[in-house]
């Protein structure tokens, strides 16, 4: 069985964060007051 | 920990505690069997869940009518006026500058009531390390101002994101106007190619928000408040987001007899997903993954993950053979 260290392969030039990651440093925009349900922070 | 006599005597009081309770889930059943929100509903039921023009159609009709959830509002006031341990039978959603309740919280539509007070934005603005953002959330909303604080709000548009969206350093937002908004006023926002900031606000704004994710954008974007330039990209999907985490932690336990169910999630509709679970799928079994790579360099819609796939097939795969026919179990996961 091949194994490939999953730090090797390659990563997409556009990179998305996970569901709810905004860097949330906007002040008080459609972002701040917008209902967003977290997951997680990536 | 030092407690109030109240506080302490409710505690020691299991009938009040309960009178409480009943309190609260009486008000609950009667809040969504009332008629503006089972009318909701109803109305919503008869929607498909992929049509957002009829899901904001229904939401801007029943944000225009604010009065019909006075009723509920001021129950919810004497209850809570009556018994300081009465908390509203709604989910709360807060941030450094919003408090609010959901009152509907259903696939189609989220729909929200919120207050935002000038003290936290100023405190946020004062907190702040580094330039802000204007985040673009990719969903259809509806905001209704039933208090407007008078707030100068700034509207901002940028590229739509779309299926094939990529992190062009570009891209940039521009400011298209500025207004002071007043008691009343409504407007739509889709977040896939408009948003806007609150630049000033003098007193309370207290809100209506209904938002749907239907014929969400794929990434929700933010753009750097000082150079209008692209600053980044988050998932505007949570079970996509969810799928992510399930298959790393399905290649971090190592069950390779979840390949099938693997390979079934390299059929999101989203490029970001598809090439994550593909990652984990060669770090688990690279032989498995191998028809899949091979399919998605020739064909996967978005140029990024087809680029990576050939990546990675020119850097892992010189004359390896399929091996899809390995699988024997089927993973329960």
């Amino acid at each position: 069985m091949k194994k490939i260290d999953i730090r090797k392969l390659p990563e997409l030039k556009t990179s998305v964060g996970i569901h709810g990651s905004i860097k949330q440093k906007e002040v008080g925009g459609a972002g701040c007051m917008g209902v967003i349900f977290m997951v997680a922070i990536a | 920990m030092i407690i109030g006599d109240e506080l302490g005597c409710w505690l020691g009081d299991e009938t009040a505690q309960l009178a409480t309770k009943s309190a609260i889930e009486a008000f609950g059943k009667q809040f969504r069997a009332a008629g503006p929100m089972a009318n909701l509903a109803g109305r919503l039921a008869s929607v498909e869940p992929d049509d957002s023009n009829g899901i904001m159609k229904v939401a801007s009709e029943f944000v225009e009518r604010p009065d019909l959830i006075d009723t509920a509002m001021i129950d919810m006031l004497r209850a809570a006026a009556a018994d300081p341990f009465y908390r509203p039978p709604l989910r709360r959603v807060h941030s450094q500058v919003h408090l609010g309740l959901l009152l509907l919280d259903s696939p189609k539509l989220s729909i929200l009531l919120a207050v935002m007070t000038p003290d936290a934005l100023a405190a946020k603005r004062r907190s702040r390390a580094g330039s802000a953002s204007i985040t673009f959330g990719g969903q259809c909303n509806i905001f209704k101002f039933l208090k407007a604080g008078e707030a100068v709000i700034s509207f901002w548009e940028a590229p739509a994101i779309e299926a094939g969206f990529t992190a062009d350093s570009s891209r940039c937002c521009r400011k298209i106007g500025q207004k002071r908004i007043v008691d009343g006023d409504t407007f739509s926002i889709d977040g896939s190619r408009q948003s806007f900031v609150v630049e000033h606000a003098v007193s309370d704004l207290v809100y209506i928000q209904a938002v749907t994710p239907a014929g969400a954008a794929p990434v929700s974007v933010e753009y750097d408040a000082d150079t209008l330039s692209f600053a980044g990209a988050s998932s505007t999907d949570e079970i996509g987001s969810r799928v992510q985490m399930m298959v790393s932690l399905l290649r971090l336990l190592d069950r390779r007899d979840a390949a099938p169910l693997i390979r079934e999630c390299l059929a999101s509709p989203h490029f970001y997903v598809r090439w994550h679970v593909m990652r984990e799928f060669l770090a688990l079994d690279a032989e498995l993954a191998l028809p899949s790579l091979r399919k998605m360099a020739e064909s996967d819609p978005h140029p990024e993950v087809r680029d990576a796939a050939k990546q990675t097939l020119a850097a892992f795969f010189s004359d390896e053979q399929d091996a899809s026919d390995r699988e024997d179990h089927l993973c329960r996961a």
